[in-house]
C-alpha cells in the first residue's frame, strides 16, 4: 500500500506541467552555467600560469639570495569553483611580502564590472534559488489541494494511517524533485569528464558526490517546509501565497541581508583606524631606534662601526615594527573572524543559507579560504628564510636555481567535509523539524 | 497557517451595482473599487504589506549605517593621509609610502550599492608602480558572496515576484470561480475589465509600497550622515520612478499571462516560470554570455604583462650601464627608456579598459532582454554606483596617476636643481624647502553630471515604458478573445 501510495505522489508530480517546466528550466541553466564556468576556469588557469611564469622570471633580476623573500606566490584557480564560485574571484590569485612583512596582493584595479552588479549563475546559484522554487511549487498543494479536490478523503477512507500518508507523500515528491536534479548531476559529470583543461581527480569526484547528497537534503527541506506550510492551510491558495513569500524570504532576504546585520551588531575597525594604529607603532618604534643609536654611537669614530651599530638598530627595529603590525591585523582578523561568524549564525535561519555555506566550503571557495593562501604563505616563508641563512650568494648566481618554490595545497577532503559538516548537520535538523511540524499538523487536521 | 480571513462565499465582493448599460468611468470606478477590495480584503495583501515593510526599511537601515561607518573611515583616512603629507620629511617618505587616494562612498549606494560593494577602497600611487588597491583585506568577505540586499535589489526581484503573485489568477481565478462569467453578463466592455482589474491590482500594491519608499525617503532625510543635495533628491526619485515602472510591468504580465491560461494553478506555473526567466535567469547569464562572445584580460593577465614589460624595461638599461656611453647620454637613453615603458604598460591598460568597455556594453545589450537588468543598470547609474561610476573612476586613477608621476618628477628636478647651486645643502633640507603639502597633487572630483546619468539610462527606462505597453496589448488581445465560461 505504502508503495503505491508513493508511485501515486511520483505520478502525480511527474506526469504534470510543472514537471516538465522545472526539468527543461534546470537543463537548460545547466548548460548554459556550467560550460562557462569552465571556460572561465580554463582562462584562470591560463592566468595563472603566466603569473608564475612572470614572477619565477623575476628571480632572474635579483642580486641576492635576501630579495628572494619578496618572492610572489601564486595560488591556482581552484577546479570546483565551476560548482560553487563562491569567493573565488574574490579571493587574491597572488600574493607579495610588502616591505613590512606584510601579505599585499598582486593585482591591478580593473575588476569585471557586471561581475558585482549581478550573481554568478553557478551550480549553487541552480539548485539553491531555482530548484528550491521548483520543490515549493511541487509541495505548496501536496496536502490543501487534496483536501480541496475531496481526493484525500477518499485516501484516507482506505487502511491506512495519517502517518504513512504523510510520509509517502513526502518520499514521493522528494522523488519528484530529486529527478530532475540527478539529471543535471548527469550532465555535470559528463560536462567535467569532457572539459579538456580540468584534471579531475578523486578529490573533485569526492565532492561532486557530496554535493548531490548535500542538494538532496536541501532540496528536500523545502520541501518538507512547503509541506508542512500546505498540510496547515485549508486552502492551496493560502499555501502558495505563504509559501512563495517564506521562499522569497528564505533563498532572497535573510542570507543576503545577514552580514549586514552582523556588522551592525559586531562592528570592526575600520581601514583607517588600523592605519593609524600601524602608523603609530612605525612612528613610537623608529623614534626609539633614533635614540638608542645615538646613545650607542657616542664614542664610536669609526665610520664603518658606526654604520654597522646603526644598520643593527635599525633592522630590530624593523623587525619589531613587523611583529607589531602582524599582532594589529591579528587581533583586526579576530574581531572580523567574530563578524563572519555572527553573519554566518544569523544567515542559518536559512537552509539556504546553510546549503550555501556548505556547498562552497565543499568546493573551497568560502569565506575561510582567503586565509588560506596567506596562511601557507607565512610557511613558505619560514622555509625561505632557513633557506636563505644557510645559502651563500655565489658571483654566479648558482642559487637562483635552487630557491625553494611554492606549491598550493589546497583543503583535502577531510578538511572540506569538517568544515561543512555543521551545515549538513543543519540541513538534516531542517529536515526533521519540519518533517515533524508537518507530521503533527497533518495529524490533527480536518479532511473535509 | 491563518486560512484567507475572508470567507469564500463573500470572495470576490459583489458587483452587484454595475449599471445596466453603457460603461465609461462610473464602472470603471466600481470595477477597481471591487478589485481593490477584493486585494485589500485578502490573506495575500495582508502579507505582502509586511514583507514590504520589514524588508525595505530593514535593507535601507542596514545600508545606511553600512554608510556612515564607510563615510567615516572615508573621512578618518582622508585626515589620516593628510597628516602624512604634511608630515614627509624626505623625498623617500613620499616615494616610498606612496600618495594614498581614498574613494568617496556614494551616499545613494544604501539605495543601490551597485558596483560600490566591491570597489576598491583606497589606491596607493607609489613611485614607478603601477597604481594599486590597499586595504581590501579590511572588509567582511561574506558581502560577497551574495547579492547585496538593496532598495534595488527588494524591488527588483521580491517587489516584482509580489507582483505577480498578485496578479497570477485576475482572470483565470475568476474564470474557475464563474464570476467572470456573472462580471462580463453585465453590459461592461472588456477592456473596461481589463483596466480597472490593472489599475485596482496596482493601485493596492502601490499603498503599501510607496508607504514603504516614503518611509525610506524619510530615513535618507533624517540620517544626518547623509547630505541629501537637490542633486541627489532628484536621483532618488527618478530611482524611485524606475522602480515603479517595472513594478507596474510584471502586473502587465501578470494579466496577460492569467488571461492566456484557463486554469489558476496553469497561471501560476507560467507567471512563476517567465518571472524566474526574466528576473533571475537572464540578467545574470547576460554577463556570462558577454564574457564568452567578447573575453576581456583578467587583471591579473593586466598585472603580468605590466610587469614583464618593466622587467624587460629594466634589463635593457641595465645594458646601457656595460655599453661604456658617457653618463649623461645614458640618462638620456635611460629616460627614454622609462618613458617607453610607461607607454605600453599605459597601451597594455588601455586595451585591457577598452575590451573592458566593450565587454560591459555587450551585456546590458544581452541584458536588455530582460526587464530586471534594464532597473539595475539604470538604478545603479543614477547612485552612481554603477558601471559609468567604475570608469570613471578608472579614468580618474589614471589622470591621478600621471598627476602623482608628474608633481614626483618636477620635486625630484627642483631639489636637483637647489643641489646644483648649493652643494652644501642636504637632500632632506632641499626637500624641505621645495616641498608644500599643499601643493601635491588631490584626486579630481568625479563629475557624473545628472543629464550624462539620464541620457545613460533613458534607453533603458524607454524599455521598460515599451515592456508595459506590450504585455498590456497582449493582455488586451488576449482578454478580448477570452472564453469566459
Amino acid at each position: 500500500m505504502f508503495l503505491s501510495m508513493v508511485r501515486k505522489e511520483l505520478l502525480d508530480n511527474v506526469l504534470r506541467l510543472r514537471f516538465a517546466v522545472a526539468c527543461a528550466l534546470c537543463l537548460v541553466l545547466v548548460i548554459a552555467s556550467v560550460p562557462t564556468m569552465l571556460r572561465g576556469y580554463g582562462g584562470d588557469l591560463r592566468t595563472y600560469s603566466a603569473n608564475l611564469t612572470v614572477h619565477r622570471g623575476e628571480l632572474e633580476d635579483l642580486r641576492s639570495p635576501e630579495w628572494v623573500r619578496h618572492q610572489a606566490v601564486d595560488r591556482p584557480p581552484t577546479p570546483t569553483s565551476v560548482l560553487f564560485v563562491g569567493l573565488e574571484r574574490y579571493m587574491p590569485r597572488s600574493l607579495r611580502v610588502s616591505r613590512w612583512g606584510e601579505p599585499a596582493t598582486v593585482s591591478g584595479l580593473e575588476a569585471s564590472p557586471t561581475g558585482s552588479l549581478f550573481p554568478v549563475v553557478d551550480l549553487g546559484f541552480v539548485v539553491g534559488i531555482v530548484m528550491s522554487l521548483v520543490a515549493v511549487v511541487f509541495a505548496y498543494d501536496a496536502v490543501s489541494g487534496e483536501r480541496e479536490s475531496g481526493t484525500l478523503k477518499l485516501v484516507m477512507s482506505f487502511p491506512v494511517s495519517r502517518a504513512s500518508v504523510l510520509a509517502a507523500k513526502w518520499v514521493g515528491g522528494c522523488a519528484g524533485v530529486v529527478l530532475p536534479l540527478l539529471l543535471c548531476w548527469v550532465l555535470i559529470c559528463i560536462m567535467l569528464l569532457v572539459y579538456p583543461a580540468l584534471s579531475i581527480t578523486g578529490l573533485e569526484w569526492a565532492v561532486v558526490g557530496l554535493l548531490f547528497v548535500g542538494s538532496v537534503l536541501y532540496l528536500s527541506s523545502m520541501y518538507t517546509l512547503g509541506l508542512f506550510v500546505s498540510a496547515a492551510s485549508r486552502r492551496s491558495a493560502t499555501s502558495v501565497i505563504t509559501m512563495l513569500l517564506l521562499w522569497a524570504g528564505l533563498s532572497l532576504a535573510i542570507p543576503n541581508l545577514a552580514p549586514y546585520v552582523a556588522s551592525a551588531l559586531r562592528p570592526v575597525p575600520g581601514a583607517a583606524e588600523i592605519g593609524a594604529q600601524k602608523r603609530k607603532v612605525f612612528r613610537e618604534e623608529i623614534a626609539a631606534a633614533e635614540a638608542s643609536v645615538a646613545g650607542r654611537l657616542t664614542g664610536v669614530t669609526d665610520r664603518r662601526e658606526r654604520w654597522r651599530l646603526q644598520r643593527g638598530v635599525m633592522e630590530a627595529a624593523m623587525a619589531e615594527i613587523g611583529r607589531q603590525r602582524g599582532r594589529i591585523d591579528e587581533s583586526f582578523d579576530n574581531s572580523m573572524n567574530s563578524q563572519v561568524a555572527v553573519g554566518r549564525a544569523i544567515s542559518r535561519l536559512s537552509p539556504f543559507a546553510c546549503y550555501l555555506h556548505a556547498g562552497t566550503a565543499l568546493c573551497a571557495t568560502g569565506t575561510d579560504a582567503s586565509a588560506r593562501l596567506s596562511d601557507q604563505m607565512s610557511g613558505y616563508h619560514a622555509t625561505l628564510d632557513q633557506w636563505i641563512a644557510v645559502t651563500e650568494d655565489d658571483p654566479d648566481n648558482e642559487w637562483r636555481r635552487e630557491v625553494p618554490e611554492f606549491t598550493y595545497r589546497p583543503p583535502s577532503l577531510g578538511e572540506r567535509l569538517s568544515a561543512s559538516v555543521v551545515d549538513l548537520g543543519l540541513l538534516v535538523g531542517y529536515n526533521a523539524i519540519f518533517l515533524l511540524g508537518a507530521g503533527v499538523v497533518f495529524l490533527r487536521t480536518e479532511l473535509t | 497557517m491563518q486560512p484567507s480571513p475572508v470567507p469564500a462565499s463573500s470572495w470576490p465582493p459583489a458587483c452587484s451595482s454595475l449599471p445596466v448599460s453603457g460603461g465609461g468611468p462610473s464602472v470603471l470606478w466600481t470595477i477597481v473599487k471591487k478589485e481593490m477590495l477584493g486585494h485589500v480584503l485578502s490573506y495575500r495583501f495582508l502579507v505582502t504589506t509586511l514583507l514590504c515593510f520589514l524588508l525595505t526599511l530593514a535593507s535601507v537601515g542596514l545600508l545606511l549605517l553600512d554608510y556612515r561607518s564607510e563615510k567615516e573611515n572615508y573621512d578618518a583616512s582622508v585626515a589620516l593621509h593628510e597628516r602624512d603629507l604634511a608630515s614627509a620629511e624626505s623625498m623617500t617618505d613620499l616615494e616610498v609610502s606612496g600618495i594614498v587616494v581614498e574613494r568617496r562612498p556614494p551616499p545613494l549606494s544604501s539605495l543601490a550599492k551597485g558596483m560600490d560593494v566591491s570597489a576598491p577602497r583606497s589606491v596607493e600611487f607609489a613611485y614607478r608602480s603601477t597604481p594599486r588597491a590597499v586595504g581590501s583585506r579590511y572588509r567582511n568577505p561574506l558581502l560577497f558572496l551574495l547579492p547585496t540586499p538593496d532598495l534595488v535589489y527588494v524591488v527588483e526581484v521580491i517587489v516584482s515576484l509580489l507582483a505577480v503573485l498578485f496578479m497570477f489568477d485576475a482572470v483565470s481565478g475568476e474564470k474557475e470561480r464563474g464570476t467572470l462569467k456573472l462580471l462580463l453578463s453585465n453590459s461592461v466592455p472588456r477592456d473596461l475589465v481589463l483596466i480597472g482589474k490593472y489599475v485596482g491590482g496596482y493601485v493596492t500594491l502601490l499603498l503599501p509600497l510607496s508607504a514603504s519608499l516614503a518611509a525610506v525617503l524619510l530615513l535618507l532625510h533624517l540620517a544626518p550622515w547623509v547630505d541629501m543635495t537637490r542633486e541627489l533628491w532628484l536621483r532618488t526619485g527618478w530611482i524611485v520612478v524606475v522602480s515603479l515602472l517595472y513594478v507596474s510591468l510584471f502586473f502587465a504580465l501578470g494579466i496577460l499571462i492569467s488571461a492566456l491560461t484557463k486554469r489558476a494553478s496553469t497561471s501560476l506555473i507560467v507567471s512563476l516560470f517567465v518571472w524566474v526567466i526574466l528576473v533571475i535567469v537572464m540578467p545574470n547569464i547576460a554577463p556570462l554570455l558577454a564574457a564568452q562572445l567578447s573575453p576581456s584580460p583578467s587583471p591579473e593577465m593586466v598585472s603580468a604583462e605590466q610587469s614583464s614589460i618593466r622587467r624587460d624595461g629594466w634589463r635593457s638599461m641595465r645594458g646601457l650601464r656595460d655599453s661604456g656611453m658617457s653618463e649623461s647620454e645614458r640618462d638620456e637613453r635611460e629616460a627614454e627608456m622609462r618613458e617607453q615603458v610607461a607607454r605600453q604598460q599605459a597601451d597594455v591598460e588601455a586595451f585591457a579598459r577598452s575590451r573592458a568597455r566593450r565587454n560591459v556594453a555587450l551585456a546590458r545589450a544581452l541584458g536588455k532582454v530582460s526587464p530586471a537588468a534594464g532597473l539595475v543598470y539604470s538604478a545603479t547609474d543614477l547612485a552612481r554606483t554603477g558601471v559609468a561610476a567604475h570608469f570613471a573612476f578608472l579614468e580618474a586613477t589614471s589622470a591621478m596617476e600621471e598627476d602623482v608621476d608628474r608633481y614626483l618628477r618636477g620635486l625630484r628636478d627642483g631639489i636637483d636643481d637647489l643641489a646644483r647651486s648649493d652643494p652644501d645643502l642636504d637632500a632632506d633640507a632641499a626637500f624641505a624647502e621645495v616641498f608644500d603639502p599643499e601643493e601635491a597633487p588631490r584626486p579630481r572630483v568625479v563629475g557624473l553630471p545628472l543629464a550624462d546619468t539620464l541620457r545613460e539610462t533613458n534607453m533603458d527606462v524607454l524599455l521598460l515604458a515599451v515592456y508595459n505597453v506590450l504585455f498590456l496589448m497582449g493582455a488586451y488581445v488576449a482578454f478580448m478573445r477570452y472564453d469566459a465560461t
